[in-house]
């Protein structure tokens, strides 16, 4: 691997972590339907 | 379960964010005091160079590396409370989990922070991105240290949800705050479903927490692990840096829950019972610590090999001999003859043996990071003394992350108070429900009722 | 692709150190003062290291003196552990430095098992009136940064373009005494050229039965040989 893909795979990683986490808060705060 | 709105029941766990008492102003001063200490040395640091510690050729890395190391540990603590003891079903870990997450999420700054502290060009940090090699253990440290600060802090804010919906609904707080608590609790109403999915969650993010747990203090400790450097190259100083972190890491929740029950007055949920499950957990680990440390350099003894016995010397006879000698009186000596003999495993004495244990593990960073390169290869014998500077710094660490610590205690309950609820109404007949699942016979039902 | 390394003949040498004051002269080493140097931050991008033999008691005790410069290894360890790329190997097989991009981690000050890594701790300072003396061919280092020898990598580049300018190669007479601790030696202890030249000096002495390299065992293959004295 050369000098200069560090940085994007943290960023990366980080960015699909933050995916993740985002995802799971709307799946925990979808709206219920009302029967 | 349904979210109950008591308003009688966990009162207590709401006071500190109604009431503020002249304590809290005396502790903020002081601390305050102490952080603008530290950031006059660091900015000089900053101006001068780092000429002004007392780092040198060879010892090129000094207190700053050590408290890397030392709040990284730390913050492995809440992981292991609040992931590790839900995994495993315990239940007395309840009254611990968010205090033991506070301290996670507020140490691990200030752990990333001392490697910046530490930099000759802080100015540059940016190129650690620009041009990372992950040929480098310093990239993989970045990583993992960022994914798991990331997630840490995700896992805080999961567990508080309920409890800012609380806060939201029964705290009668100036405008601002009652703003903040709206938009932090994401429209939470307590259903049903939102309860499930939440555990669902917290059951992920545990198992993830504990990975990253392993992963992230193998990888600090790969830092000196990867080098050729006498006394730090070795497969074992992953998982001794492991144990050592998790080590100290309770010994901090130790310390933190017995301050928060004293000065908010916890007495009914931080009972002795809670206090001596963790003291007996941190005696097993104080044993597991000692295992480590004498395989450790036993194994350097018998093999001779002469550039490992140059720093092992150095540590049992020479110069750094008091500092490893009080390092092993403070992380087993002193746990284990407080914490072995139940009249002296009381609250007090699980505290002082925290403080000990944590005192020996500072050390304990310090004794595998300075004496081997203070034992140089091919130059003469080195030497360290830290400077007003580099303790000024430390301090100011410290008192920032009890500063955050506090104020943290302001705005939201440091015991879940949710969690509390579902203890009461739901793992009674939950754990009753599993314990009878154990017992031999096909079905509850042949078992008799109480 | 040339492959630049050196041979010191410990038997020729004397110790004289005129190699490290010439090193220091030529590459523009800051100077520490008695304070810094007290506290153990002098600079010498070039040293000579005294070896005292386990054996023997005063006045029959045996002493070696080994100039040491950078190794230059192929394998170097420094350069693995830069987290940002500012210490190299470039295609010659010199270890470089990129003072622009060292972010002052000191993992390479650490990893190098040769120790011969130094940081400026401060902004570096020199005598008043010394300006005159610089040597306008090297930078000056900021405050922050990682230094070491580098093989006086601006002497041998100035070498390759006089060389393409006069249309030929670099000769081993051009080479042997390239560096500047090399052409200062008054007893002609010291060697340059590319060892992959089977015809260069270098790569003839790197060959001889008195040859050896230090720390060999670790793997770091550096580039700088040893000629051992012949017992009297």
């Amino acid at each position: 691997m050369g000098v200069g893909e560090g940085g994007i795979i943290v960023l990366a990683i980080m960015a699909v972590a933050s995916a993740i986490f985002l995802s799971m808060l709307i799946w925990l705060m979808q709206p219920e339907k009302k029967d | 379960m349904k979210q109950e709105g008591t308003t009688q029941e966990d009162a207590t766990l709401f006071e500190p964010l109604l009431r503020t008492g002249k304590g809290f102003y005396v502790t903020v001063a002081v601390l305050v005091i102490l952080i603008a200490w530290g950031a006059y040395a660091l900015v000089r640091q900053w101006v001068l160079g780092l000429g002004v510690t007392g780092m040198n050729r060879p010892v090129f890395w000094g207190v700053y590396i050590t408290n890397f190391v030392f709040f990284i540990g730390l913050s492995h603590a809440g992981t292991l409370v609040s992931a590790i003891l839900r995994i495993v079903k315990a239940e007395w870990r309840r009254p611990f989990t968010r205090a033991a997450e506070a301290v996670t999420v507020f140490s691990l700054p200030f752990g990333a922070g001392s490697i910046i502290l530490d930099l000759g060009r802080p100015d540059r940090v940016l190129n650690v991105f620009l041009y990372g090699r992950f040929q480098s253990a310093i990239m993989w440290d970045v990583t993992c240290i960022s994914l798991y600060l990331l997630s840490s802090v995700f896992y805080f804010y999961l567990a508080l949800i309920p409890d800012i919906a609380m806060c939201r609904d029964r705290l009668n707080v100036g405008p601002l705050r009652a703003r903040l608590y709206k938009f932090l609790a994401l429209g939470w109403t307590g259903s049903e479903r939102q309860y499930r999915r939440l555990d669902r969650l917290m059951d992920i993010m545990a198992v993830w927490l504990t990975m990253l747990v392993v992963i992230v203090h193998t990888v600090v400790a790969w830092i000196f692990g990867m080098t050729i450097v006498p006394g730090w190259h070795g497969a074992f100083i992953g998982p001794y840096f492991l144990v050592g972190a998790i080590f100290s890491g309770v010994g901090a929740v130790i310390i933190t829950t017995v301050i928060l029950r004293r000065v908010y007055h916890l007495e009914d949920y931080i009972k002795p019972v809670h206090i001596n499950a963790m003291a007996l957990f941190h005696l097993s680990l104080s044993l597991l610590w000692l295992y480590f440390t004498f395989v450790e350099y036993f194994t350097i003894f018998y093999g001779n090999e002469p550039a490992h016995m140059v720093v092992f010397n150095a540590k049992f006879w020479q110069e750094f001999s008091p500092m490893f000698w009080i390092m092993v009186a403070c992380c087993f000596v002193i746990p284990v003859a407080i914490l072995s003999n139940p009249r002296t495993r009381t609250i007090a004495g699980a505290v002082v043996a925290s403080i000990f244990v944590n005192i020996g593990m500072w050390l304990e960073r310090y004794i595998v990071i300075i004496p081997s390169m203070a034992r140089p290869r091919m130059a003469d014998i080195g030497s360290y003394m830290p400077t007003w500077t580099e303790w000024a710094v430390t301090l100011a660490c410290f008192a920032f992350f009890a500063l955050l610590y506090t104020l943290f205690t302001k705005l939201f309950p440091v015991i879940a108070v949710w969690e509390m609820h579902e203890a009461r109404h739901q793992s009674v007949p939950e754990a009753v429900g599993r314990v009878r699942s154990y017992m031999p016979g096909a079905t509850a039902s042949s078992l008799p009722e109480e | 692709m040339p492959r630049w390394g050196m041979v010191i003949d410990l038997d020729k040498c004397t110790a004289c150190q005129a190699c490290t004051v010439a090193c220091q002269a030529e590459n523009n080493v800051p100077f520490a003062g008695p304070d810094e140097t007290a506290l153990d931050r002098s600079k010498h991008w070039h040293d000579v290291m005294t070896e005292l033999g386990e054996e023997g008691r005063y006045p029959d005790f045996h002493v070696r003196f080994i100039p040491r410069p950078c190794m230059h290894c192929e394998e170097p360890p420094c350069v693995k552990v830069c987290p940002v790329g500012a210490t190299y190997v470039d295609d010659d097989g010199i270890v470089r430095m990129n003072y622009q991009r060292c972010i002052g981690c000191r993992y390479c000050t650490t990893a190098c098992p040769y120790t011969i890594r130094y940081f400026n701790w401060y902004a570096p300072e020199y005598p008043a009136g010394y300006d005159v003396y610089l040597n306008p061919n090297v930078p000056v280092r900021p405050v922050g940064v990682v230094e070491k020898c580098s093989f006086c990598i601006h002497r041998l580049e100035q070498a390759k373009r006089e060389a393409t300018a006069q249309g030929r190669e670099l000769t081993d007479a051009d080479l042997v005494l390239l560096p500047a601790c090399n052409q200062a030696c008054p007893a002609s202890a010291r060697y340059f050229g590319d060892l992959d030249d089977q015809e260069s000096t270098v790569s003839r002495l790197s060959h001889s039965p008195r040859a050896f390299r230090l720390l060999e065992d670790l793997g770091t293959e550096p580039k700088v040989y040893y000629l051992a004295e012949e017992k009297a």
